[in-house]
């Protein structure tokens, strides 16, 4: 009998164990919602930057970030992906590098699943004319300055501004904002922080 | 990057009977795109009008006064680049000296900027907001971890104790 009871007890304390340390991952790696797509749609036929192009260091001094660049692409829902922890940025690689024409868009996290900060914790902090910097794999450091901030809903379909070709090259930061919705899951809206290259 | 250039180059060899002036020109990825009116197929996936002698290329968006050259030479499936262009838009690259964008599928060098693919509505993906917070339910997270770590806990140090007792 208590061979069985000291069984038990020992087989709660590994329960125990595990389910403290699938909270404890989840606190601080993520993935995106359904996975991303292992192929991107047929109809996104945007070559790939060079590897000395891609984004690999992200800096806001007015906000003391300094974050490593992962890259991602689309999930099986849709959405642009995430970063897979709450430190580091992710910028859309089926878009243009930073420094190109067009919208290079670069998203981060509010915050992580026991609401310790995220990169983007205070990016609704920023203000127009505050500098960005973005430096690539071949050592070359962009200058962005804010131009605008915008608060979208989180289900917005229209999202040509931020992903759409431009003339001009730009940078665009997406970040969570709002109030949290059970329901669903997610912060109730997004903010959306628009940047142009410094010549 | 060898699928991504194989891809678009076989996006805009495109079905030469689907090419015509003024109206839609399909790729073989089954992308629609508009095409102007007063174009008409030139070859290589590119249109020209011969009353402004502009060319124009619907998967860039792009009008060059140049000839496109037809597809760059590929090396191990990857589309050649000359020297001097950067990796830019809509698979096109960019030469910041001369201010000229360089399309290797087409061999299309133009001083306009890539406007993005002339698609119609509905057939380029856009991805929707990415979700990047997951404080909302810190609390109730705060409290699994808790609880667990003081079953862990409670449960080893009931072994402990039983442990010892036995050993007496």
């Amino acid at each position: 009998m208590k061979q069985v009871l000291t069984f038990f007890i020992g087989v709660i304390i590994v329960l125990a164990v595990a389910v403290f340390g699938v909270m404890l991952y989840r606190s601080f790696y993520v993935s995106s919602d359904g996975g991303e797509m292992v192929t991107p749609p047929p109809d996104l036929q945007i070559v790939q930057s060079s590897t000395t192009t891609i984004p690999v260091r992200f800096q806001i001094p007015a906000l003391s970030i300094d974050a490593k660049v992962q890259d991602v692409g689309i999930t099986k829902t849709g959405a642009m992906g995430i970063p897979s922890n709450f430190t580091d940025v992710a910028w859309y690689k089926y878009g243009p590098v930073p420094g190109a024409i067009g919208n290079a868009v670069i998203d981060g996290h509010l915050d992580n699943a026991v609401s310790l900060p995220g990169v983007f914790k205070h990016l609704a902090d920023i203000k127009t004319g505050d500098d960005i910097y973005v430096t690539n794999a071949g050592g070359q450091t962009l200058h962005f300055q804010v131009t605008k901030t915008e608060t979208l809903d989180y289900n917005a379909t229209s999202t040509s501004e931020i992903f759409g070709p431009s003339g001009t090259a730009n940078l665009v930061l997406i970040t969570c904002e709002g109030t949290w919705n059970q329901s669903i899951k997610e912060y109730s809206n997004r903010l959306v922080v628009f940047s142009t290259l410094v010549k | 990057m060898v699928a991504m250039a194989l891809v678009l180059g076989a996006a805009v060899a495109g079905s030469a009977s689907a090419q015509s002036a003024g109206t839609t020109y399909t790729g073989t990825n089954g992308t629609v795109y508009s095409v102007p009116a007063g174009y008409s197929a030139y070859g290589t996936g590119t249109f020209y009008n011969s009353s402004t002698g502009m060319y124009f290329d619907p998967v860039t968006g792009q009008t060059s006064s140049t000839v496109p050259a037809g597809p760059a030479a590929m090396s191990n499936g990857v589309y050649s680049v000359p020297v001097g262009y950067n990796a830019s838009v809509y698979g096109t690259y960019y030469n910041p000296s001369t201010g000229t964008w360089y399309d290797p599928a087409t061999g299309f060098y133009s001083t306009t900027a890539p406007a993005g693919p002339n698609a119609v509505a509905g057939t380029v993906t856009t991805p929707t907001l990415p979700d990047t917070g997951a404080g909302g339910n810190a609390d109730m997270n705060l409290a699994i971890l808790a609880s667990a770590a003081l079953i862990a806990l409670g449960g080893a140090a009931v072994l402990s104790k039983r442990s010892t007792v036995a050993q007496k």
